[in-house]
């Protein structure tokens, strides 16, 4: 489950169905992204209609019965997966949520993700990754499609001699939760035995 | 073992600060260690040996909340992978830890800090089980990578600094004093065999 730790058992899931997000996955990918100069973008969806498109007015963040919102994530899951696999993908074996489309002289890949909004696309061939944003369009509002920075609380910055992962942010985030921005410092994870 | 000590007064925000930073091991795999170790106490978290754990982690974080994977556009593409253990680390329970890292190239792309399962005796067990874990992960690699249209420049080298356990990944003949480790040996040994990977000790 993508950002798991936002999830509360018997009010956000009873039972996961939705692919896992593999860390390792991800990293594979930005690794060869970066190594074969590949493209790297991002799909942002229209949430509202993301989650409108199998129910009728469906707002998800609403804390609703989680069997509702479970169908709701689940149904629209099912539907976008088969519409990307009516247009040429083939849909990984080692990971779910990885769909590969590949032509005589065109690689591309799409990472999905049930709960996230975004949809990430690389590949070789940016004409190619066009049209299939413009396939999706037709059955998804999608807002623009532009260079990956910020994915499932990563944060990814692209220099002249490669590529860097890091999640700040979040890391501040969880600091200012913990009121613990004003804290002193220390140099190591753990404490020495003592 | 901490019964008498002071119970964390709201556990479930403890265990969300776990569950945060839990998440943010997919780029830190430096906290890794630590928050798998403080994660096997969310049940009953106590202030003294649990909570003040978590706030060091965080001070840790604090020092460089921006630390980063890099990942380098002139790599080669050779998978490579390093294994330690940690045997009887556990003070409590005194069970080994698993450690791995594994690179494609220049850059890290998975890793493992984890307490094994279950006690080992020997050392040298608890190597293997590291082997076995580290090759049950090496193994889809490459199937993802051939998805991703790449083909590994070179064999995959597994890097171990345990003389015995190459030994019994290699040997093909079992000594009664082995047999206990016989399941963790067929999986590394068949994986040998299949030519999934080859082997190399550390200097050490």
């Amino acid at each position: 489950m993508a950002k798991g730790y936002i999830q509360r058992e018997d009010i956000d899931f009873t039972n996961t169905y939705s692919p896992v997000a593999k860390s390792t996955t991800i990293h594979m990918i930005l690794v060869v992204v970066v190594i074969k100069d590949w493209y790297l973008e991002q799909l942002d969806v229209d949430n509202a209609f993301l989650h409108g498109a199998s129910m009728k007015k469906f707002i998800w963040r609403f804390p609703l019965k989680s069997s509702m919102q479970n169908q709701a994530s689940q149904q629209w899951y099912e539907k976008l997966t088969s519409y990307i696999l009516t247009i040429g993908f083939i849909q990984s074996l080692v990971d779910s949520s990885l769909f590969i489309k590949k032509t005589k002289n065109s690689f591309v890949a799409l990472l999905l993700y049930v709960d996230v909004d975004d949809i990430i696309l690389v590949g070789d061939n940016i004409n190619e990754i066009i049209s299939v944003n413009k396939s999706l369009n037709s059955v998804l509002k999608i807002k623009d499609l532009r260079k990956l920075k910020y994915f499932l609380d990563l944060e990814i910055a692209g220099t002249k001699k490669g590529i860097h992962i890091f999640q700040k942010k979040y890391a501040l985030e969880t600091l200012e939760d913990t009121k613990m921005l004003g804290a002193k410092r220390a140099a190591t994870p753990m404490q020495k035995k003592s | 073992m901490f019964d008498q000590e002071v119970d964390v007064h709201d556990p479930s925000s403890f265990r969300r600060v776990i569950g945060r930073l839990w998440y943010l091991v997919n780029t830190r795999c430096d906290v890794c260690f630590a928050v798998q170790f403080v994660n096997q106490f969310i049940q009953r978290p106590t202030i003294h040996h649990h909570h003040h754990v978590v706030e060091h982690i965080l001070q840790y974080i604090k020092v460089a909340p921006a630390q980063d994977l890099s990942y380098s556009r002139k790599s080669d593409l050779h998978i490579k992978a390093c294994s330690d253990s940690d045997w009887a680390s556990c003070s409590i329970t005194r069970h080994s830890t698993t450690r791995f890292c594994i690179f494609l190239g220049e850059s890290l792309v998975s890793w493992k800090n984890k307490k094994q399962s279950t006690v080992s005796r020997l050392s040298s067990k608890a190597k293997y089980r590291v082997l076995t874990s580290m090759s049950c992960e090496l193994q889809w690699l490459p199937f993802l990578l051939k998805d991703l249209d790449t083909i590994i420049s070179n064999m995959t080298c597994l890097y171990c600094d345990s003389q015995y356990a190459k030994h019994i990944a290699l040997n093909n003949n079992f000594y009664e004093r082995s047999k206990h480790i016989d399941i963790d040996c067929h999986v590394v040994r068949e994986r040998l065999q299949q030519i999934f990977f080859t082997f190399s000790l550390f200097a050490l």
